[in-house]
């Protein structure tokens, strides 16, 4: 893949990540590592990099709004000027690394770099890095617009800390950060040891690596997110809920063959039937049984204990809207916090309103660029702000070159790549930001179709 | 007028950004440190100019001077310059 980076382009890393996620370690390791560039740093947190290097420089977070009444964009004044004043000294260095704060806003960062025609010339975004706390970040991921931004705007995250946490929550959260940003590369560090060439010119925007078709996107989806089969002897058990983002969950106990994958799989297909029903409400205090109904439990009450009634023995399924983790959900059997023989996570159907997601579209054929150009035109100037970033390779009917572009927000940048050649023309491309209706966007290009 | 995002542009002449942005310098009568940065922004509603020309003076660290022009950087003259001083 060409990379696009144009002869004498410096390519710059923007680390991101919230305070104590390891990113001030992650730099530090990259100044001292033997890599052989000469790296340039931009900090917002100035005197935290523990190495002497007469290239680093401070800088306070500078925001200002360019808006023309249509096309509104944030960029990063302090940057603009440290850069400029940074070019000037072109020959003693190589690489351009810039620190956020903790809390800053990744959007205006990576913005500046599509702003000054001059900027882009010379500099290319080679990535955005966000180094994520795998232990402390489920304390931000809901709540926080930073975090989430964080993760949405990077091409690379890593997963630091991983030795504070077990297997079993790892996968949760790339189960997470996946469902949000399904184009980033994704590495498990401890201490944020990772390879050099994972971190420095890995070319986040070489779209071929970027647009490698996830498989969740051709998955189905679900009216749930989870299920688990647990062994339950007849008696009565509790469910206990803590408090989480939603103030309600559908769920459906029912009874299966045998605690199995096999067996559960066998129970999906009735059990989305059982979800398109309409729903019976039950408060804390109340009893569940393996009835085949949709329940939804009402969560708003301090104590969120529910009974559950099993008449006979056996192995019984719990379906549930949200994954049970966002609501610490446990089931005791005679007092014993009981684990689920076997369980498996959906790509659910539904987002919360203001939920980060990735949309990805693939599919073959040639574009018209005339129908192109009316339907990216429309969608940015009504989406834009809800859209973090894209990236795709596209091909257009009559042109003999693929096309690759990204963006951020509103601004857009796409330019032709090589030529298509023997290989099969497709295209290929991913959103990713907040209220993104995969139907939408998917009808609305399907219809630029040629 | 259409925006023409996925036809192959004509990339804007370097050398226009660099005599735009020393045009800006002169005229305003900027010290070497003051960094100046120049966009095209797009726009496809009815009644907008399909490309605009912004400049934003960075003279004072939070507070940008913006200035716009509306015709696209390739377009643009020293007299549209001089004449935003005047403003």
């Amino acid at each position: 893949m060409n990379k696009t980076i144009i002869e004498n382009q410096v390519p710059v890393t923007v680390l991101t990540g919230f305070l104590g996620s390891g990113k001030t370690t992650l730099l530090n390791r990259i100044l001292t590592e033997n890599h052989g560039k000469r790296i340039a740093v931009i900090e917002n947190e100035f005197g935290e990099i523990g190495v002497d290097n007469d290239l680093v420089i401070g800088a306070e977070e500078e925001i200002f709004e360019m808006n023309n009444g249509c096309i509104c964009c944030t960029v990063r004044g302090d940057l603009i000027r440290i850069l400029g004043n940074l070019m000037k000294r072109r020959d003693k260095f190589d690489y351009i690394m810039v620190e956020t704060t903790g809390l800053a806003d990744p959007g205006p960062v990576a913005q500046t770099f599509f702003m000054d025609t001059e900027m882009q010339e010379k500099l290319q975004l080679d990535s955005v890095t966000t180094v994520v706390d795998a232990k402390h970040i489920w304390q931000h991921i809901d709540d926080s617009d930073e975090a989430c931004e964080q993760i949405a705007f990077a091409d690379v995250i890593l997963l630091n800390k991983i030795d504070l946490v077990t297997e079993g929550e790892l996968d949760q959260l790339e189960a997470r950060i996946r469902s949000m940003n399904s184009a980033a590369k994704l590495y498990r560090t401890k201490n944020a040891v990772v390879e050099m060439d994972k971190i420095l010119n890995v070319g986040g925007f070489d779209l071929d690596r970027a647009m490698e078709v996830d498989p969740q996107f051709m998955e189905p989806e679900y009216p749930f997110e989870w299920a688990g089969v647990y062994n339950l002897s007849a008696g009565t058990h509790e469910l206990l809920l803590q408090e989480g983002p939603d103030p309600a969950m559908k769920l459906a106990l029912v009874p299966v063959n045998e605690s199995t994958d096999e067996a559960l799989e066998l129970a999906v297909e009735p059990v989305v039937m059982v979800f398109s029903d309409d729903e019976h409400e039950l408060s804390a205090g109340g009893t569940l049984q393996p009835s085949g109904q949709l329940t939804e439990l009402n969560l708003t009450a301090n104590e969120l204990h529910f009974d559950v009634q099993i008449d006979r023995t056996g192995a019984y399924a719990l379906f549930t809207e949200h994954h049970p983790d966002e609501f610490q959900t446990q089931l005791f059997v005679s007092g014993a916090l009981v684990k689920p023989v076997v369980e498996r996570e959906f790509k659910p159907d539904h987002e919360h309103d203001d939920e980060v997601t990735s949309v990805g579209i693939t599919t073959p054929g040639d574009l018209n660029p005339g129908r192109l150009d009316d339907w990216i035109g429309d969608l940015l100037q009504t989406k834009g702000p809800d859209i973090f970033r894209m990236k795709g390779i596209l091909s257009i009917k009559g042109e003999v070159n693929r096309f690759v572009f990204q963006g951020v927000h509103m601004l857009f940048d796409g330019r032709p790549d090589r030529p298509w050649g023997d290989e099969q023309r497709y295209n290929s491309l991913i959103f990713i930001g907040r209220n993104l209706d995969r139907t939408e966007l998917t009808k609305g290009f399907e219809s630029c179709l040629a | 007028m259409q925006m023409k995002y996925f036809k192959t542009q004509k990339e804007s002449d370097p050398r226009q950004h660099v005599q735009v942005k020393s045009w800006v310098s002169q005229a305003f009568d900027l010290s070497e440190d003051v960094s100046v940065m120049i966009t095209e922004l797009q726009c496809t509603e009815e009644g907008c100019p399909p490309i605009e020309t912004v400049i934003a003076i960075m003279v004072t660290p939070g507070k940008p001077q913006q200035y716009k022009i509306h015709k696209p950087l390739a377009e643009v003259e020293q007299t549209d310059i001089v004449s935003l001083t005047a403003g």
